[in-house]
């Protein structure tokens, strides 16, 4: 009876911490990649804002040094704050399902001017060709911006529309798995207590072997997506959810082998007790 | 206060206690043994697709960045090529007093510091086509259409100064790639900028100069 009552709580406790994994997992990435407070203040620690910025800078600099204008044609058009509040906008936008749009009529109403301006001290006759032409430059400026907050349009829609649903279902899934895990531990404790420090130097050893697998078999920091940008920020993102693994999972483990431990020691203490007590009595 | 009262106890129990404590731990190993099996019989091709697409997206940081440029006199090659994005000569125009740093790479930020070349194309000396560019404005090849047949553009480098006289010029548009043929037994230098370069706004065309390799 007794071996039958350690083996069922030894198979639960393979269950619960199978529970546990995929729980820690859903919470660290409910709180990282899921969290668009979270990602803010990634992109905000990451310089992502900044990095952003100089990426258009240099991009529309190119349109512009081969456009025949002046640099102070190209003063205070885009700021480095109008890039943080359209970045921003664009996450808040992903994480709630909501169309994406990136305006751009405060740039183009500057440069507008700024050309204007131009022309005038310049005292330049604007044919209908350069016209046009100035029409294209402002065009491919604005396309320049808005392409590097967004890069693609149809891709962002696409991640927003499921984005959302994940979120959900993930909160959701959390929920019954934490349910689920406490139900299973109060069965373990009921049956055999150290199996439930099993269980939880089971998960604990599992989180330690992703990170050193992950460290071994994944360039993670050679990761370029997009733009050096935004694979800084996700290499650092991805680098921080294994770091919170690891110490979980150390956490786990050190906590496995102290109820294993203490359990272990309590119960056969309390056998020898009880051996010890008939033993008397007889 | 019960833990303490063991060492009271005969030695049967401690060894009870370890041999327990054991059972529990070698459990725990063979159940995470199990537990990763079970993922990698479930999910191991797709694991595997997962790290070979971080691979496809990552930038081989292995390799070692040669600054010096090394160029084999007898077989017209180069052995170590520079970094990408360093400066490694200089270009001269005298007849338009054209004089610019010549990087290697074609990327924005090289552009913004002088002119570029192409890294998918040959380097002087190499014997094949040369491609470089450079952007209109005043700084750089403004002066660039002004030039004539016959006149001379220099390419000194770390390696050697090479000489090369021009031949033709064409206004080509931008997408028009098949204008800047790559001659794997010709040397030809091919040095474009935006144009027109007197106008404003947006520029769809390129001025490209042709110039073939003279001995110095």
């Amino acid at each position: 009876m007794a071996i039958a009552k350690k083996i069922i709580s030894y198979i639960l406790a393979i269950v619960f911490s199978i529970c546990v994994i995929i729980a820690v997992l859903l919470i660290c990435i409910n709180n990282s990649l899921f969290s668009k407070t979270y990602i803010k203040k990634e992109l905000r620690n990451t310089d992502y804002y900044y990095y952003v910025y100089s990426i258009i800078e240099e991009s529309c600099n190119n349109t512009f040094l081969q456009s025949g204008f002046e640099s102070k044609v190209f003063d205070n058009v885009i700021t480095e704050k109008e890039v943080q509040e359209d970045i921003d906008n664009l996450i808040d936008c992903l994480y709630d399902n909501k169309k994406v749009d990136i305006s751009t009529d405060s740039i183009k109403q500057t440069l507008n001017e700024n050309i204007q301006k131009e022309i005038e001290e310049r005292n330049y006759v604007v044919s209908e060709e350069t016209q046009s032409d100035i029409n294209e430059f402002v065009n491919t400026i604005l396309d320049t911006y808005k392409n590097h907050i967004i890069y693609s349009q149809e891709v962002v829609d696409q991640i927003s529309q499921y984005l959302k649903k994940v979120t959900d279902i993930a909160k959701i899934a959390m929920i019954v798995l934490s349910v689920t895990t406490l139900v299973l531990a109060v069965i373990i404790f009921i049956l055999n207590r150290p199996s439930l420090g099993v269980g939880l130097f089971i998960s604990g050893i599992f989180f330690i072997i992703v990170k050193v697998y992950s460290g071994v078999n994944v360039a993670i920091n050679n990761v370029l997506i997009l733009n050096w940008a935004f694979s800084k920020t996700m290499t650092y993102i991805l680098n921080q959810l294994l770091k919170n693994l690891f110490t979980t999972g150390i956490m786990l483990t050190i906590a496995g082998i102290i109820i294993i431990i203490v359990e272990e020691i309590a119960k056969i203490y309390k056998l020898n007790q009880k051996s010890l007590e008939k033993k008397s009595k007889i | 206060m019960q833990l303490l009262n063991i060492k009271n106890t005969k030695d049967p129990v401690k060894w009870k206690i370890i041999e327990a404590i054991i059972i529990d731990i070698i459990v725990a190993f063979i159940s995470i043994i199990i537990i990763i099996s079970a993922i990698k019989i479930l999910f191991g091709k797709q694991i595997k697709t997962a790290i070979n697409y971080v691979d496809m997206v990552s930038i081989n940081t292995d390799n070692k960045i040669i600054k010096d440029i090394k160029f084999d006199e007898e077989t017209k090659t180069i052995i170590t090529y520079p970094e990408y994005g360093t400066r490694y000569g200089n270009i001269k125009i005298d007849s338009l007093n054209i004089a610019l740093p010549l990087y290697y790479g074609d990327k924005l930020s090289i552009l913004k510091n002088g002119v570029g070349q192409s890294s998918g194309a040959y380097f002087p000396g190499e014997g094949g086509s040369i491609i470089c560019m450079g952007h209109n404005n005043k700084t750089f090849l403004y002066d660039l259409p002004n030039i004539k047949t016959n006149e001379i553009i220099e390419i000194n480098t770390t390696y050697g100064d090479f000489k090369y006289q021009v031949y033709e010029t064409k206004i080509v548009n931008m997408y028009d790639v098949d204008e800047l043929p790559i001659q794997h037994d010709e040397e030809i230098l091919m040095l474009y900028t935006c144009y027109p370069v007197d106008t404003l706004g947006n520029k769809k065309d390129r001025f490209v100069v042709y110039a073939k390799k003279i001995d110095n």
